[in-house]
C-alpha cells in the first residue's frame, strides 16, 4: 500500500490500521462477493516511507448471496435549529425543548420520532462531555419524523415563535424554516448468485 | 494509575445499519494488552449506558493491535431515517477515547503508561 510522491496525507501502519477497522463487524468472517476475508490474520509492516506491506491475509470461498440494497419511501422528516447563548445556554436550550414538545402534543402532532439535540454541549458525547452549563453558546437542534407530510409541515412553523416568546439570548434563525425532506431509506437484502445472470456490454 | 484512552490509542468509527463500530488501535504495540485486559465489552457498555439502544459486541484484532467494538441500537435507526447529528458513527471513535481505565502502578510503571491530565 502506497501513494504517489508530493501528494499529501500519509501512508503509514497506522493509517491502514484505521481503514482497515472502518465500518468492520466481525473481522473474523469479513463477507465480500468474492472472498469471506479474515482481517485477524492480517500483517502490516512498514516498509519505507509513506509504503506499507500487508501480507499473510486468510480467507474461506464465498457464500452462495449476493448483497441487494434495496431503497424505499420510509415518511417524511424536518429538522429545525435554534442557537441559545451565555449566559446558562444550555439551561435555555433545554427550555426551549421542553416548551416545543408541549406545543406539538397541544397541536395533536403525532410522530413517530422525536429527536433533540444540544450541539456544543452533548449532541455527539453525551453526557461524557461533562459539565456543559457553562457553555458559550448551545444549539438546539429538533427533529422530527413521521409518514404524515401535512404534520412534518406544520412543526416546520413552530421554530420562529420561540424565538419571540421562548427563552431570551437566542439567534441563528434566519435561515428561515426547516425544510421537509421525503425519506428514501435503506434495506440491505440478501438474494441467491444462482438467480443472477451476470452480463457486460461494452460500449465505444 | 488512571490511564485516559486518547494517551494510549487511536480510533476510527463507523457505520452499519443502526449499528456503530468504533475500531480502537494502541499507540504502542505493547500497549494492546492493556486495551484487551481493561477495555472489556461490558466496560464499553457502562461507558455508553445512555447513548446506545443495543447490547455491545467486542472483537480482538491482536495482528493490528486494535480492538472492534459494536455499538447496537447506536444511530436513532441509522442511515437516513436517523434524526441524529451523527447519523453514521463517525464520533464514537472519540468519545470512547475519553475513558479513564485503572491500571496497576507496577504493570503502568512497566509499560511506561502515561497517567491521565
Amino acid at each position: 500500500m502506497t501513494k504517489h510522491p508530493n501528494t499529501g496525507g500519509r501512508v503509514s501502519v497506522q493509517t491502514v490500521s484505521e481503514q482497515l477497522v472502518y465500518e468492520m463487524g466481525d473481522p473474523h468472517s469479513y463477507i465480500t462477493p468474492d472472498v469471506i476475508a479474515d482481517f485477524t490474520t492480517i500483517k502490516l509492516a512498514r516498509d519505507g516511507d509513506d509504503r506499507v506491506l500487508v501480507s499473510g491475509i486468510k480467507g474461506t470461498p464465498p457464500t452462495d448471496k449476493l448483497k441487494v440494497s434495496v431503497a424505499y419511501r420510509a415518511g417524511f422528516k424536518a429538522v429545525g435549529t435554534l442557537v441559545y447563548v451565555w449566559p446558562d445556554a444550555l439551561e435555555k436550550a433545554q427550555l426551549a425543548d421542553k416548551i416545543l414538545r408541549e406545543r406539538l402534543d397541544r397541536l395533536g402532532l403525532r410522530f413517530e420520532r422525536i429527536l433533540s439535540e444540544f450541539v456544543g454541549a452533548t449532541a455527539t458525547h453525551g453526557h461524557l462531555a461533562g459539565d456543559q452549563r457553562n457553555a458559550p453558546e448551545v444549539q438546539l437542534r429538533f427533529g422530527v419524523r413521521g409518514p404524515d407530510r401535512a404534520a412534518v409541515e406544520r412543526f416546520t412553523r413552530e421554530i420562529a415563535p420561540l424565538v419571540l416568546n421562548g427563552p431570551p439570548s437566542v439567534t441563528g434563525f434566519a435561515g428561515g424554516r426547516p425544510k421537509v425532506e421525503e425519506i428514501v431509506a435503506y434495506w440491505p437484502a440478501l438474494i441467491d448468485k444462482s438467480v443472477v445472470k451476470t452480463k457486460v456490454d461494452i460500449i465505444q | 494509575m488512571k490511564v485516559r484512552l486518547v494517551d494510549i490509542a487511536h480510533a476510527r468509527s463507523g457505520d452499519k445499519g443502526d449499528t456503530a463500530n468504533v475500531g480502537v488501535i494502541a499507540l504502542e504495540p505493547r500497549w494492546y494488552q492493556v486495551l484487551e485486559e481493561f477495555v472489556t465489552r461490558n466496560r464499553v457498555a457502562e461507558h455508553f449506558r445512555g447513548m446506545i439502544e443495543g447490547t455491545v459486541d467486542r472483537y480482538e484484532l491482536p495482528n493490528l493491535n486494535a480492538l472492534n467494538f459494536l455499538l447496537h441500537g447506536a444511530l436513532d435507526g441509522g442511515g437516513t431515517l436517523s434524526l441524529k447529528t451523527d447519523a453514521q458513527g463517525k464520533v464514537y471513535s472519540t468519545a470512547l477515547l475519553r475513558m479513564v481505565i485503572d491500571v496497576p502502578d507496577a504493570e503502568a510503571r512497566r509499560l511506561e503508561l502515561p497517567a491521565a491530565k
